[in-house]
């Protein structure tokens, strides 16, 4: 038995049909149609204590889910998922204690709430003793620089301060387990940069197993050790970062603009030539061929070259080479 | 999943304090709130004074206008009114935001984020959904029942205070179960105008006493949607009143109504619940 088991699980929704027109719509206040839809669909993993995995897919791919599940806020159709030799949904209290949940898309902040005052209702809501409490109030602001914003309301903060925010709320019971969904969704660079450095030491210092939801590939080489990759419900990838890039990663795309039309002229055969539109030609090349600077510098050396975009695979490429592969 | 019986009375005690502590910070939070936006509350108490000082005034436009509704003086029947609103405003001022809110919450995903924390989401909602505005209402409805009163000419024993004080705790049960239970189709998206329109629409035929309807209405203002023992059964009791219905009992039937519907609203709120989390949405 591992800390974390899923074991084939699956997860479908009742969807009401619903058809245009009146006459439909009618219809539909007697008698509702349903489809059936399989958001998740037969999935197995484990995950052992301390691990730091991302859980990846395109969005839809049934990766809020899964977590959903995991955090006991939903029950499965069918299979079996236990974290610490408990069933989620059913001691969801029990369960509540030893997690942390973040959904990146949605605030579980006060709105007119300063973070000290937060930190109060949190201590409340999970009773978290004294102790703890003040040990783990300036951790946390210390590691997540909150020292400059606690005293502002929670609307006024950037989107930024807001997820660091989110996060140590997250972790003011000491949980053992950190489900983050989304974490980096709509921040800038920067504050991306910020979060995922955040995330390792959370992980690296405070040993706690970590599970998080993205659909950003450098959050992905960045921070996570593992990766388990769901697409449309179903699970196309369990293992190492390493093993995940040499598999599927290190195909880029170069975007060209040549001066004037260079018909008839030969390009490297290393380069997959995918699409042409006027004098902008679309090439498709992997790392493990031909390295992007060395890309770079042949159109530069050999052409007379206006404009050039280079562009690295995102998840949808990394699924669909998935599908490809195997 | 609530519970279990290996909790014992002292753990249960812990357990209330728990939710008390909580129930105390949410409402320095929302007293905050209040301060930050204190224009808003303001003109927000003031409209709904507005609002319910006309029906208030209506009612009593009404009454005068016919001296008197089936052996019911003008003051007799504004104490319906009276005891309504009190009743109404103590339960909303509790279960609002619950039931009100919850479809909200389902779409926001905050439904979710509270069933990732180790508490009840039932009292959580209570302790989070404390709803200021509500004094308004409170005071008018108490402005009315002692103009009522002294009108009649009528001082309550401290006995009859005591009852008072348990019939508008029926009452207000009353009013909080109908809440509750019309808010559940919300959490499973369906929205239910349907039960809104029972409840808000037969809320007002008893602002008037029951006698005066026919034997349909108050048969199912007695024994299907038991809205009589807000204000027409107690009032009775308190006015000496006894052009009974049914039974002479029933003017001392509102608590344990009260407490009995309200048992059933919790239960089929959690099931509400249970059904979200197997189907989500």
């Amino acid at each position: 038995m591992s800390y974390i088991n899923v074991e084939n699980v699956v997860k479908e929704f009742k969807v009401v049909r619903r058809e245009k027109g009146l006459i439909n719509a009618l219809k539909s206040l007697f008698h509702r149609e349903y489809d059936i839809v399989t958001a998740v669909d037969h999935i197995n993993f484990m995950i052992d204590k301390g691990e730091l995995v991302g859980y990846i897919g395109p969005n839809g791919a049934g990766k809020s889910t899964t977590i959903k599940m995991l955090s006991g806020i939903l029950v499965p159709t069918a299979g079996r998922i236990t974290v610490d030799g408990v069933i989620p949904h059913q001691n969801r209290k029990e369960n509540a204690r030893r997690i942390g949940v973040v959904f990146g898309q949605r605030s579980s902040l006060e709105w007119d709430l300063p973070m000290e005052e937060t930190f109060d209702l949190f201590q409340k809501i999970y009773r978290i003793d004294d102790r703890m409490y003040k040990r783990n109030v300036e951790f946390y602001v210390e590691l997540f620089a909150m020292q400059s914003f606690l005293k502002r309301p929670v609307r006024q903060l950037s989107l930024g301060q807001k997820m660091r925010a989110e996060i140590a709320v997250a972790l003011l019971h000491d949980p053992e387990i950190l489900y983050l969904d989304e974490p980096t969704i709509g921040l800038d660079v920067v504050a991306k940069n910020h979060i995922r450095q955040f995330i390792k030491r959370i992980n690296s210092e405070k040993k706690i197993t970590l599970m998080l939801t993205t659909h950003d590939m450098d959050d992905i080489e960045q921070i996570c050790d593992r990766i388990i990759m769901i697409d449309q419900g179903k699970l196309l990838y369990d293992g190492f970062l390493q093993n995940f890039k040499e598999k599927y990663g290190g195909e880029y795309t170069i975007t060209v603009d040549f001066a004037y039309a260079e018909e008839g002229r030969e390009v490297d055969p290393r380069l997959q030539l995918v699409s042409i539109e006027g004098q902008r030609k679309v090439y498709v090349a992997h790392r493990s061929v031909i390295e992007t600077t060395e890309a770079l510098r042949y159109f530069i050396d050999n052409f007379d070259v206006s404009h050039l975009n280079i562009r690295e695979a995102d998840i949808e490429d990394v699924v669909r080479n998935a599908y490809v592969k195997g | 999943m609530e519970g279990g019986p290996e909790k014992t009375d002292g753990l249960r005690r812990v357990i209330h304090m728990h939710y008390f502590r909580l129930y105390l910070q949410f409402i320095k939070i929302r007293l905050t709130s209040i301060v930050s936006y204190r224009g808003s509350f303001f003109a927000g108490v003031i409209a709904q004074f507005l609002s319910y000082g006309a029906g208030f005034f209506a009612t009593w436009l009404l009454v005068k206008a016919f001296h008197e509704l089936n052996g019911w003086t003008p003051y007799e029947v504004l104490l319906l009114y009276g005891m309504n609103l009190f009743s109404y405003a103590l339960a909303a001022f509790f279960f609002f935001n619950l039931a009100v809110d919850i479809e909200n919450l389902v779409i926001s995903g905050r439904l979710d984020g509270i069933l990732v924390k180790p508490v009840n989401p039932f009292l959580y909602l209570i302790c989070n959904g404390f709803n200021v505005a509500y004094f308004s209402h409170i005071s008018l409805a108490v402005f009315t029942m002692i103009i009522c009163f002294r009108g009649l000419g009528i001082s309550l024993t401290p006995i009859m205070l005591v009852m008072l004080a348990l019939s508008i705790l029926g009452a207000a049960l009353i009013h909080a179960a109908a809440l509750v239970m019309t808010s559940v189709p919300a959490i499973w998206m369906l929205r239910a105008r349907f039960s809104d329109i029972l409840y808000w629409g037969m809320r007002e035929f008893i602002n008037y006493p029951l006698s005066i309807y026919n034997r349909a209405v108050q048969v199912i203002l007695t024994f299907i949607l038991p809205y009589g023992f807000i204000s027409f059964y107690p009032a009775q009791l308190f006015l000496g009143k006894e052009d009974y219905l049914f039974h002479p009992s029933l003017p001392y039937a509102t608590l344990p109504v009260g407490l009995g519907l309200f048992f059933v609203a919790y239960r089929f709120w959690r099931y509400g619940i249970d059904r979200y989390q197997g189907t989500g949405t």
